[in-house]
């Protein structure tokens, strides 16, 4: 396949979910049965099309698809490589896993609109790992949040409502940092595209050093709270414990956002060029140069 | 007094009273204290496209500076977002008090209140929440 013919499909990830959810909600919200066979539907396409694109990233090769055609550092590009291709196969393929779980046990007949919020699920995490734009991440990390929110609370119960609302709390306390985060790396680089910013970091005048090193610091504590990394992980064993088992699953992929994140910007933005604010993980022995 | 100290005092002040009312024991003052936070990381979103004052937002040729757009947008989606998150919030903690019998966030039961009285403030009460 050539490049050009794969680029197209970079968006479907995002763009499948997105119409399923809105479809199941507007359509057949009264049919179990239309809703699931649509919903496994999607799963089973998205696993297809996510393993095309991982055999087609597997040479190195990088696809960008820019949203609305506007060009790159101005418009939103969502950004296919190798691993970005491989985290979105593997939700694709959990997610298959999930459903056929939740189907077979009944859980989705256990209360409203699990099928909608299992699709805005995947369109979130699968935004997530295909954008390239900062601020358009924390737009797909609350997309993301909103859906599990709901998934977290599907089957009601009053352990599960007590453990929602810190989870909900903490994620909404998180997401207000990393608004902070975004807007000082955007005040100091003047862009949020995150190739873009990578090379006004690596351009940055001696002065502005302490605000990136700061916003970056301040990122990686916000992808660590989501990826629960342990000074961090307090909200993960109740709400994950009091969730139902399928939800839990699905979940397990969710904190891997956080991993997924933290490895994109500390290699892509605050890499070896970033100066200052370079972020490398403390190897104990040897002191950065 | 310059308006870039008044922003910053604005911000300082909403950030301090949104962790406070954070750190609470009941949803009530809690969900406040998120509105409280969002407020401030708004004006602090808006003012990182510095602060300008009576320019364009748009280029235009004729214009000598202008004012950059994009920090606007940044705040507009900011603001849907935790509008959507504190209406959210707000049902989600009246659902689990009205449940669990218990407003407070860490799920500990509401038997003893006499220290609690004293302390929070009256629309932090579990029956002015249910009103």
């Amino acid at each position: 396949m050539t490049a050009s013919a794969i680029a197209p499909w970079v968006v479907a990830p995002v763009i499948i979910p997105a119409l399923a959810a809105a479809l199941i909600l507007l359509v057949m919200r009264h049919k179990l049965t239309l809703s699931r066979v649509t919903t496994l539907g999607v799963c089973v396409a998205l696993v297809a099309i996510s393993a095309v694109m991982l055999g087609h990233t597997a040479t190195g090769a990088v696809e960008v698809y820019a949203m609305g055609d506007w060009s790159a550092p101005f418009g939103i590009v969502l950004v296919l490589d190798r691993l970005s291709a491989m985290m979105v196969l593997l939700t694709s393929v959990v997610a298959l896993g999930v459903l056929i779980y939740a189907i077979a046990t009944g859980l989705d007949r256990k209360g409203w609109h699990f099928h909608p919020l299992f699709q805005f699920q995947l369109l979130g995490l699968n935004g997530a790992f295909l954008t390239g734009d900062l601020f358009n991440l924390f737009v797909f990390f609350e997309v993301m949040l909103l859906a599990s929110y709901g998934l977290m609370l599907h089957g009601q119960g009053a352990a599960r409502l007590k453990a929602g609302v810190q989870y909900v709390i903490i994620n909404l306390a998180g997401s207000t940092l990393f608004l902070v985060a975004v807007g000082m790396l955007y005040g100091v680089t003047g862009t949020l595209n995150m190739a873009d910013m990578a090379l006004r970091v690596a351009a940055a005048p001696e002065g502005d050093q302490a605000l990136i090193k700061a916003a970056s610091l301040l990122l990686i504590t916000v992808f660590a709270l989501k990826a629960a990394l342990v000074p961090l992980h307090f909200w993960l064993p109740r709400t994950y414990a009091s969730t139902s088992g399928a939800v839990a699953a699905l979940f397990a992929i969710m904190t891997k956002v956080g991993a997924y994140s933290i490895i994109r910007v500390t290699t892509l933005i605050f890499g070896d060029d970033a100066q200052a604010s370079a972020w490398r993980p403390p190897t104990g022995c040897c002191p950065p140069p | 007094m310059s308006l870039e100290f008044l922003i910053a005092t604005a911000i300082g002040v909403m950030t301090a009273a949104g962790i406070y009312l954070l750190l609470r024991r009941r949803t009530f003052p809690v969900v406040l204290g998120l509105a409280f936070l969002s407020y401030a990381i708004n004006v602090f979103l808006f003012s990182m496209g510095r602060v300008v004052v009576d320019q364009p937002p748009i280029y235009d040729k004729a214009a000598a500076a202008y004012t950059d757009p994009l920090p606007q947008a940044l705040v507009l989606t900011a603001i849907v977002i935790a509008f959507g998150m504190t209406a959210f919030v707000v049902v989600l903690a009246l659902r689990a008090y009205l449940e669990t019998g218990t407003d407070q966030v860490d799920g500990l039961p509401d038997a003893g209140r006499p220290v609690e009285d004293a302390s929070t403030p009256i629309p932090s009460h579990p029956t002015a929440a249910r009103g």
